[in-house]
């Protein structure tokens, strides 16, 4: 009896892991997302101590939603305190939901860099954490929101809200996840909800070999990419999968600076998420590496990273092709 | 054990606390089933005629209290998602959109004001100045203003850093705007169009102000995002600012929205429901509106209270909920595991109830348990059954079975009071707090507990009390009454004790509560005898045969209103001493719990009441009638399946109608209780009577002019106003004027046409008539002459009949000298006479006959020349002298003559004879007549000698006698002979017969002239009568007289 309760229990659990909606996702095995503080040195790997997250709520989706953030504040076990200073966790992290005209249709808001109007939209919430254990390692909630709120763009798949994290103050890095949720206080994931970003600022593992994916989405348009990042510290090697190629590398910056490379687009790859790859260095162990990762079109458009991959996860088809034996 | 006992405690504490809701209200839950398509809520408001105007993100949501009908951006709204609403000075309710649009309902319809084009940012909130513009504000693109004429300014970029939430014009068009950079004051100048910042309120900058409303003449309040309030000063030339603390606020709130009215402050907060803030004294919550409570959500996004005193919540995401009369709140209802609250004591911000061995206090806002009191502070595990909190803030404690217990102010345990070795005094029935003394009442009679040293006194049934068992204990002023299980009520006074008896009739009345109303009547409640009311005169008794829910009365008390409450097993009396009578409160109030005994606490418009599962509040504020009139207006009227918009008249062509009327009574507080009574004036004849039905159906109207007329009625029976329309339906063409008028003219010319035609026929006929006649005329002319000719002959050959008649008639001479005084008047119809006389004297006598022939002319003539002939044979020849046998011989000859037989076949030709035969010397007259008479007249006085009734000649069944009368003349007497002519001609003004009668008369008048003259009046009288007429047959009248 007890066994059958306990099974039932652990079920539960792996069922809720499977269908939970975190940001980062599951499979992109991405620990945080971090923003420092305004006043921290960009060689901890943010550029622009800003990140901003689009979310997607399916049109017919009529119920309230919450934006979950594990973790908002600064201090604790997942923040990343600069030893440097004396003042110990000072980050002032600000986090703006934006949603309305303009939240995404602005060409700002869809910017690498946060400049112009890419606050753009009607303001909905914004809330700032600074150092407090009440955050520390649980979950807040953001919320409730009307989906149609939203600024409706039937190319992202629905309502689309805008949530900009800002680290107003301070020189720490705050590290943070979020959840789509269809409840207040748990991690129900809303059906068909998305979220994506332009711009990631995140952490690698700091496990050797250990693998994170981002997935590019290149539609119809793409010709060509080109990927950024920012402050890898060569700790990771960046490979490119797709349907079409296997294991194309990547150059990969240093400490505080950016590193690009192109990559042409083939026939197969397009109107699907391609998967970049970064693979924890064995020979050079960085620990706590944060980074920033963008790509971009051949254009100079930013490409949207979805956390549930838009085609799934790109699988390599190899090309064989097969010729008659000649006598 | 002690310490096992404590952790049950805890454990059943928060089993307790999560299960079960503190504090129900009964919401009306408003949403998709009733066609509210959206479940966010932003903005409500009530038009002129009382409909509710939901905005929500997928348009606006109109309601009548029944269904909602959604009006979206394919109905002229800018767009479809409303994010806020305004009605201005004129009515008209103005909507703000999500990407800046605007939007107006007015005169029953919406219309864009502006698409939002350019503007990309959600309206956040609209104003109204005192010119009339309405001005709306956009978070993050500043302002725009519609005016009267429909002419914008905007002011997009004055604000460009502030991230604008609400506006407000005040009386003297200072324009505030609060933001997420605090309140800011600002000018608007007409003449430059130009918003001018006058002033920040500088201690605000930190705040997000959310929401700034007027709350009365002169104070404003406003309201940041984190829940901070503030009222407005204004003090020279500058405003400023000052906090208002808010007692029992929640912590970490998000406020939405603030809605006021009557004092009462609602705000809408994202995760804490409506709080509902009184700003009377101290301000504080005073409800709290959230999911715990009855609300599907603790959303709210809005909030709204209607014309009717209706509170509207609008959930963010959970659609609409309504609050109408809710005067019983329920509190710690738990259908698994009910608790009995035993008793209480409340005050403005605490409720301490005991529940078993423990007193908990409540935060009487939200219910959240501040303190407990119970084993830990060394209470009993015992029933507390009173309490009482004394002067000096000690709590007073009594047990079923464990005694009395004190704790004193700043103590920390409860120390027992001890009252007696007997047993029974640990019985606690009830404690009152009277001047120094705490009164005891056990089920050992009383004590008297002294505050200060505690000291013990007692009464019972030794010393004046009427039982030991002990009900309760009141004291008015310094009458302290005592409730016993007895027939009495023990009175003590100055040290003096007096048993008032109840009843007569009553041996034991067991009494479990006592108040006194304001005129210091004492109520008391029985178990099984209902309630009894002490007066200075009367005590009067309240059985179920005066409304009493129940002879079975347990707690009573007198509220602030003067009602007198009684409490049951499965309900409440209300005793109203204006109307005298009570009113009963029961399962259909939700009230089937079994109330606690002295459970009952008052505190304002409060009274609380403890039940065996959970409390029971009622708000005597809530409970009023609703004297708002409902708004009557006519929903939709169908004719023959059109739908006809409403207006004054409708005017329809001639038909047979069938037409439906929906009407609407607008009353939200209880929508389906609204009643109606309509009329159609020129269908009925009266009102209907009052229903719940609002359609109206007449199945077949005619023509003619209708007024219909419709009222509502609101359940509280208040009559709203009355609507009405004329309904005229045409009359057919041919009940027109215009037709009567053509059909007139048709006729006229009809006839007119058909006279011309008979005309022209005529004239036609006529010539043709003429060619004839004129041909007929010369024939006839030819035959004229020959007739003339043969008429000439013949009237020749008569005249000369006449003449051989004539000369067959006595000559005038001789019949002078028989008659010398004499006249025939002779007047023969033609040339020849059937009439005619016969005269002959036979020397002694003469002999005198009047003859009337059968027709006459010239059949007459020959009749009378055969009559003359045979009249001579029967005299002369025959020499009959007898008149009678003159007849008799006449009569045989004339049938032989005339080959006459006794049948029908033979000719009846004859005549009508007179005969006198007149002796000359003795004057002796005899007489016979065949039908003819004879008159005498004798000095003026007629004597009638009657013939027989047989006529000579012609067929008789009878056998014919004639018979002689004799009759004695003398001299002077007048004798008149006469044939039937005069006396039948047709005549005078009336044509009719003369007659006899007539005959008569002229006989009487002519009487006394002489003969001569008596001729002449006879021929003028008949000349006179007869007049123009013809002459109708032969006349023959004789006269004579006897000399």
């Amino acid at each position: 009896m007890n066994l059958k309760l306990i099974l039932t229990i652990a079920f539960c659990f792996v069922l809720s892991i499977v269908f939970t909606q975190p940001i980062p996702a599951n499979e992109e095995n991405i620990p945080f997302l971090v923003t420092f503080g305004s006043s921290a040195d960009p060689s901890f790997g943010d550029d622009d101590y800003c990140q901003t997250f689009f979310f997607s709520i399916p049109e017919d989706y009529k119920k309230p939603f919450y934006i979950r953030i594990f973790d908002p504040d600064v201090g604790g076990l997942h923040d990343e305190l600069n030893k440097t200073s004396s003042s110990g966790f000072n980050t002032v992290t600000k986090f703006s939901l934006y949603g309305g005209a303009g939240c995404i249709s602005e060409d700002d808001s869809r910017n690498i860099d946060p400049v112009g109007k890419y606050k753009s939209g009607n303001l909905i919430v914004s809330k700032s954490f600074s150092s407090s254990s009440s955050y520390d390692g649980k979950w807040i909630s953001l919320g409730p929101f009307n989906p149609a709120e939203g600024e409706l763009e039937q190319k992202y798949y629905g309502y689309v809200f805008k949530l900009i994290a800002e680290g107003i103050k301070g020189d720490d890095g705050n590290l943070y996840k979020y959840f789509l949720s269809s409840q207040y206080n748990k991690n129900v994931p809303i059906e068909g909800g998305n979220s994506f970003t332009f711009e990631y600022s995140f952490r690698l593992p700091n496990q050797p070999l250990e693998v994170s994916h981002i997935y590019p989405f290149v539609n119809d348009r793409v010709v060509s990419v080109k990927q950024s990042n920012f402050d890898l510290d060569n700790g990771a090697f960046m490979k490119l999968f797709s349907s079409a190629t296997l294991a194309h590398s990547l150059d990969v910056s240093g400490d505080n600076e950016f590193a690009e490379s192109l990559y042409y687009v083939k026939d197969l790859e397009k109107g699907k998420s391609l998967d970049i790859q970064f693979i924890v260095k064995k020979s050079k162990i960085i620990a706590n590496n944060n980074l920033v990762f963008y790509i971009t079109n051949q254009y100079g458009e930013s490409l949207p990273f979805f956390s549930i991959p838009i085609g799934g996860v790109p699988k390599y088809q190899p090309n064989v092709s097969i010729t008659p034996k000649s006598n | 054990m002690n310490v096992l006992k404590f952790i049950c405690l805890v454990i059943s504490l928060l089993f307790f606390r999560t299960n079960c809701y503190f504090q129900e209200y009964k919401f009306h839950h408003i949403d998709r089933k009733q066609g509210l398509s959206h479940s966010f809520i932003y903005t409500i408001n009530q038009d002129e005629n009382g409909l509710l105007f939901v905005g929500t993100g997928e348009g606006v949501g109109v309601y009548d209290g029944k269904s909602f009908q959604m009006f979206n951006s394919r109905n002229r709204l800018a767009e479809d998602f409303i994010s806020s609403s305004l009605k201005d000075s004129k009515g008209n309710i103005w909507f703000g959109h999500k990407q800046g649009g605007a939007s107006i309902y007015r005169n029953k319809s919406f219309d864009i004001v502006h698409s939002g084009d350019g503007i990309n940012s959600i309206v956040k909130d609209i104003a109204e100045d005192s010119e009339g513009r309405i001005w709306f504000a956009t978070q993050n693109k500043g302002l725009y203003y519609v005016d009267s004429s429909g002419n914008y300014e905007f002011f997009l970029n004055s604000f460009s850093s502030h991230l604008i939430e609400c506006i407000y014009f005040n009386e003297d068009d200072y324009l505030f705007i609060g933001s997420d950079h605090g309140l800011e004051v600002y000018k608007y100048f007409n003449d430059e169009n130009i918003i001018s910042k006058v002033q920040d309120i500088s201690n605000l900058s930190n705040y997000a102000i959310v929401d700034f409303l007027k709350i009365n003449k002169s104070q404003y309040l406003m309201v940041s995002r984190d829940g901070s309030f503030f009222k407005l000063n204004h003090m020279d030339g500058l405003y400023s600012v000052s906090p208002i603390l808010v007692r029992n606020l929640p912590e970490n709130i998000i406020v939405k929205e603030l809605f006021y009215k009557n004092r009462n402050l609602y705000v809408s907060t994202l995760h804490n429901g409506l709080l509902n803030v009184s700003l009377s004294g101290k301000s504080r919550v005073v409800k709290n509106y959230n999911f715990k409570s009855g609300l599907n959500t603790n959303a709210v996004n809005t909030s709204f209270i209607d014309r009717e005193g209706v509170l509207w919540v609008g959930t963010y995401g959970e659609g609409l909920a309504s609050k109408a009369n809710n005067y019983f709140s329920f509190y710690f209802r738990d259908k698994f595991d009910p608790k009995e609250y035993t008793h209480f004591a409340v005050n403005d911000d605490y409720i301490f109830t005991s529940i078993e061995s423990s007193i908990y206090q409540y935060r009487k806002h939200d219910f959240s348990l501040i303190k407990t009191f119970g084993l830990a502070q060394h209470l009993p595990d015992n029933k507390i059954v009173s309490f009482l909190f004394t002067k000096d803030s000690s709590l007073v404690v009594g047990t079923q079975e464990k005694g009395l217990f004190i704790k004193k102010k700043n103590a920390e345990f409860f120390t027992k009071i001890f009252l007696s070795s007997d047993r029974l005094s640990d019985n606690i029935k009830c404690i009152k707090e009277i001047g120094p003394k705490i009164w005891v009442g056990t089920l050992n009679g009383v004590y008297k507990v002294d505050k200060k040293s505690l000291g013990i006194s007692s009464y019972n049934l030794y010393n004046g009390l009427s039982h030991n068992n002990v009900g309760y204990i009141h004291n008015i002023n310094d009458s302290v009454y005592v409730g016993t299980k007895s027939a009495f009520v023990t009175q003590f006074v100055d040290n003096r004790v007096k048993d008032i008896q109840l009843s007569e009739n009553l041996n034991l009345v067991n009494i479990n509560m006592i108040d006194s109303d304001n005129d210091e009547n004492l109520w008391l409640s029985s178990y099984d005898n209902g309630v009894f009311c002490i007066s200075k005169d009367t005590i009067l008794q309240y059985t179920v045969n005066q409304g009493l829910l129940s002879n079975y009365c347990y707690g009573l008390v007198n509220d602030s209103n003067s009602n007198i409450w009684v409490s049951h097993n499965g309900g409440l009396s209300k005793y109203n001493p204006q109307k005298d009578r009570f009113e009963k409160y029961d399962d259909k109030h939700g009230l089937s719990v079994k109330f606690s005994k002295a459970a009952i606490s008052v505190w304002g418009n409060e009274l609380w009441f403890g039940t065996d599962n959970g409390i029971i509040r009622y708000d005597a504020k809530e409970e009023y009638l609703n004297k708002v009139p409902p708004i009557t207006s006519i929903y939709q009227i169908k004719i023959n399946d059109s739908i006809y918009d409403f207006k004054e008249q409708i005017v329809l062509p001639y038909a047979e109608y069938e037409v439906e009327i929906i009407n609407r009574g607008l009353s939200l507080r209880k929508p389906k209780e609204v009643t109606y009574s309509y009329f159609l004036d020129g269908y009925e004849q009266n009102w209907s009577v009052k229903s719940l039905t609002n359609k109206v159906k007449y199945p077949k109207l005619a023509d003619g002019n209708y007024h219909y007329l419709v009222k509502s009625y609101n359940s509280d029976g208040v009559e709203g106003n009355l609507v009405e329309f004329s309904l005229v339906i045409d009359l057919p063409y041919w009940k027109k004027t215009w037709f009567y008028l053509f059909f007139v003219l048709l006729v006229v010319l009809l006839v007119v046409v058909i006279i011309k035609l008979r005309e022209k026929n005529l004239i036609q006929i006529q010539k043709k008539l003429e060619f004839k006649l004129d041909l007929r005329t010369k024939e006839v002319v030819a035959q004229k002459e020959k007739i003339e000719l043969i008429n000439k002959d013949l009237t020749d050959s008569i005249n000369y009949a006449k003449r051989i008649q004539l000369q067959l008639l006595p000559e005038k001479d001789d019949y002078k000298s028989m008659l010398p005084n004499s006249f025939v008047y002779y007047k023969p119809k033609d040339i020849v006479s059937g009439d005619f006389y016969w005269l002959k004297d036979l020397g002694k006598e003469i002999i005198i006959v009047c003859a009337d022939c059968t027709g006459h002319g010239v059949p007459g003539g020959f009749v009378s020349m055969i009559g003359s002939i045979l009249i001579h044979e029967a005299i002369v020849f025959h020499n009959q002298r007898d008149p009678s046998s003159i007849l008799r011989d006449v009569d045989r000859n004339i049938k032989t003559v005339l080959h006459q037989k006794n049948d029908y076949e033979s000719n009846k030709d004859g005549m009508d004879l007179a005969v006198l035969n007149i002796n000359k010397k003795t004057g002796l007259m005899k007489f016979a007549g065949a039908v003819r008479p004879c008159y005498v007249y004798r000095q003026g006085k007629q004597t009638i000698l009657k013939g027989n009734r047989f006529s000579i000649g012609g067929f008789s069944l009878l056998e014919k006698v004639f018979d002689t009368t004799e009759f004695q003349l003398q001299k002077g007497d007048y004798i008149y002979l006469f044939s039937d002519g005069y006396a039948d001609q047709f005549g005078g003004d009336d044509f009719r017969k003369l007659k006899m009668s007539g005959f008569h008369k002229i006989l009487d008048k002519i009487s006394n002239y002489s003969m001569d003259q008596q001729q002449e009046i006879l021929s003028e009288e008949f000349s006179a009568w007869m007049g123009e007429n013809a002459q109708m047959d032969d006349v023959l009248v004789m006269g004579f007289e006897y000399s």
